[in-house]
C-alpha cells in the first residue's frame, strides 16, 4: 500500500484488561505485520504497562522475541521502582535492549523529578534512546476504573530539553501535540498514531522540522491498517513518506538523526 | 463502491463558512474520492446550540452542496429541538421536502427528551432516518448529551423510525448492546482513535446490515477511518454491508 518498507514503532504484546487481545500471539502479531507491509515493529509488553513491576512480563517478552527479526523488543522501566538500576542494567546487558519506554502517567511520577531524570541521564550516557508513552487510550474513552489524563506536553518538553542528548520519541501525541513538541527542541520526535485531523498529515509537514515524524500504529489497541492508510493515503512527496515510513526511525535508532 | 454516512462542512466559530455551498461541495467531494469514497452524507456544519437562524444557514448550506454535488453530496437536516416546536417542525418540513434524507441531532436536548417525538414520526412519514450523537464519555460530557442507553430509549419509543446511533468507539461493547434488542437502531463507526476489536463485535452482536462506515470528517480523517473497517477482520460481504450497502440503504439510493 506504502511502496516503502514500514518501520512501527509504536506496538505491543500481551494483554489489556478493557480490550480482547487474546487472539495475539506473537506469530499472529508477525502476520499481521507482514500483511501491512510493516518490516519491524519496535514492541513493549503490555502487561509492564499496570502490573506492578515490568521485568516479569519484559522478560517474557525479550524471550519470545527472541529470533524473530520483525518484532524488536522495547524494555519498560519504571523510574519510582528501587530495582530501577539494575534493570535497567540487566536489559541493556544480557537482554540487549536497544530502546527504553516510560509510562509517567501510568507509573504515577512527574517527569521532571529526579528518579526520572537521573534515568534519563542514564540512558542517554549510554547512548540509547528512550520512548516516553503520552498516552494508551483516548482519555474521554478510558474505562471509568482508570482514568488518567495523558503526560502534559510542557512537561515532555522541559524534560526534553534538560536532557538535550537524549533523543526521546513521545508516543500517542494527538496532532497539536505533534507540531508542539517538535517545534520545542531538537531531539524530540513524535509518531503518527493518534495523529489524525480531517486533512491528513498534509498540513502538519510544513509545520514541524524534517525527519522527525515517524510511523506507527499502536497495534493491537489500534487497526494497524489505520496508521497505513494515513500514511498512504497522504498527499506528501515520496521523499517525505519514504521518512516517515522507515528513514526517521532507523535514524532515530542508530542516533544518526538530526 | 464506499458511502460515507457521517460528515460535516467545515465551519468557523459559531458560524458555517461565508460560502460553503460550491466550494466546500467541490473540494470534499474531490478529497473524498482521492480516499477512494464516492458519496457522502452531510450533517450539517457543527456548532452548538444554533438559533433559528442560525439552524437555517446550516440546512441552507447542506441543501446549496447537495444541489451543487447531485448523487455525490446527500444529506440531513440539522436541528436544534430546544427551539419552538412550531420551528422545528417547519424546518423538518421544509428540508425533507427540499430532498435531505432525514435529520441530525446532537447534543442540545437529551435523546430522552419528549420533544423529540414529533420529529422521529415526521421523518419516518417522510420515509428518512435519524441520526443521533451518543457517548459513554468519561471526561469532558456536555449537558444533555445523550448517552447510547439515552438513544435505545428513543429508538424503543419509536420503533417505526430508522435511528443511526453515532460513535461506535464512543458508545464501546456496553453501547453495541444498549441498541442491541432494536432493530430499528443502528451504529455508525464515526469518530474516536481506530480502537481495534469493536467493528467486529458489532457486526458480531448486531449484524452487518446494522453497522454503517462513518468518518466524522473534518474532525477526523478518512483515510484513518477507513482503515478501521478495512482493517477489522470481516469477511467481504459484510465488508460491502458496513462501507455501501447499508448506507445506500439508509439514503434510498437506486439499487440498495
Amino acid at each position: 500500500m506504502i511502496g516503502e518498507p514500514l518501520i512501527d514503532t509504536h506496538a505491543a504484546l500481551g494483554h489489556w484488561p478493557w480490550a480482547d487481545f487474546s487472539a495475539l500471539d506473537a506469530d499472529s502479531l508477525e502476520q499481521r505485520l507482514e500483511a501491512e507491509g510493516i518490516e519491524q515493529a519496535w514492541v513493549c509488553a503490555t502487561e509492564s504497562i499496570l502490573y506492578p513491576e515490568p521485568d516479569r512480563f519484559d522478560e517474557r517478552l525479550f524471550a519470545t522475541c527472541q529470533g524473530r527479526s520483525r518484532l524488536l523488543p522495547v524494555k519498560t522501566i519504571n523510574p519510582v521502582l528501587g530495582n530501577w538500576r539494575e534493570s535497567l542494567a540487566h536489559a541493556v546487558g544480557p537482554l540487549g535492549a536497544r530502546l527504553i519506554k516510560l509510562y509517567p502517567n501510568y507509573h504515577r511520577y512527574p517527569l521532571l523529578d529526579e528518579p526520572a531524570m537521573e534515568l534519563a541521564r542514564t540512558v542517554a550516557a549510554l547512548g540509547l534512546p528512550l520512548l516516553i508513552s503520552l498516552r494508551v487510550e483516548d482519555e474521554r474513552n478510558q474505562s471509568p476504573l482508570l482514568q488518567l489524563a495523558a503526560v502534559p506536553v510542557a512537561e515532555v518538553a522541559t524534560f526534553a530539553v534538560s536532557n538535550p542528548r537524549l533523543r526521546i520519541l513521545v508516543l500517542g501525541a494527538q496532532y497539536g501535540e505533534v507540531a508542539t513538541l517538535l517545534n520545542l527542541t531538537p531531539n524530540l520526535y513524535c509518531d503518527i498514531a493518534f495523529a489524525e485531523t480531517g486533512d491528513g498529515l498534509e498540513p502538519l509537514l510544513p509545520r514541524i522540522p524534517e525527519g522527525r515524524l515517524l510511523f506507527g500504529t499502536h497495534t493491537p489497541f489500534f487497526y494497524p491498517r489505520a496508521a497505513v492508510r494515513k500514511l498512504a493515503g497522504a498527499q506528501i512527496s515520496a521523499a517525505a513518506r519514504r521518512q516517515i515510513a522507515h528513514t526517521n526511525a532507523r535514524a532515530f535508532l542508530a542516533g544518526t538523526a538530526g | 463502491m464506499i458511502i460515507d454516512i457521517h460528515t460535516h462542512p467545515r465551519w468557523q466559530g459559531n458560524r458555517p463558512l461565508q460560502h460553503p455551498g460550491e466550494a466546500e461541495a467541490d473540494a470534499m467531494v474531490a478529497t473524498a474520492e482521492r480516499h477512494g469514497i464516492h458519496a457522502l452524507c452531510l450533517l450539517g456544519c457543527f456548532y452548538s446550540y444554533p438559533d433559528e437562524e442560525g439552524i437555517r444557514a446550516i440546512n441552507d448550506a447542506t441543501l446549496s452542496m447537495v444541489r451543487r454535488q447531485p448523487g455525490r453530496l446527500h444529506g440531513l437536516c440539522f436541528l436544534n429541538p430546544a427551539l419552538p416546536a412550531r420551528a422545528v417542525a417547519d424546518e423538518v418540513e421544509r428540508c425533507l421536502s427540499a430532498g435531505l434524507s432525514g435529520v441530525k441531532l446532537e447534543y442540545e436536548v437529551n435523546a430522552r427528551d419528549r420533544r423529540l417525538d414529533p420529529i422521529m414520526e415526521a421523518v419516518a412519514a417522510h420515509g428518512g432516518f435519524v441520526l443521533h450523537h451518543a457517548w459513554y464519555k468519561t471526561c469532558g460530557h456536555v449537558a444533555q448529551e445523550s448517552t447510547p442507553a439515552d438513544v435505545a430509549a428513543l429508538g424503543a419509543r419509536h420503533p417505526r423510525t430508522t435511528l443511526l446511533m453515532a460513535h461506535l468507539t464512543a458508545g464501546g461493547i456496553r453501547g453495541v448492546l444498549d441498541i442491541r434488542r432494536y432493530p430499528n437502531i443502528l451504529v455508525d463507526t464515526s469518530g474516536s482513535p481506530p480502537v481495534s476489536g469493536l467493528v467486529e463485535y458489532a457486526v458480531d452482536q448486531l449484524g452487518a446490515e446494522r453497522v454503517v462506515y462513518g468518518s466524522d470528517y473534518p474532525i477526523r480523517d478518512f483515510a484513518t477511518q477507513l482503515g478501521r473497517v478495512e482493517g477489522a477482520h470481516l469477511p467481504p460481504t459484510a465488508r460491502e454491508h458496513l462501507l455501501w450497502r447499508n448506507a445506500a440503504r439508509l439514503l434510498k439510493l437506486p439499487n440498495s
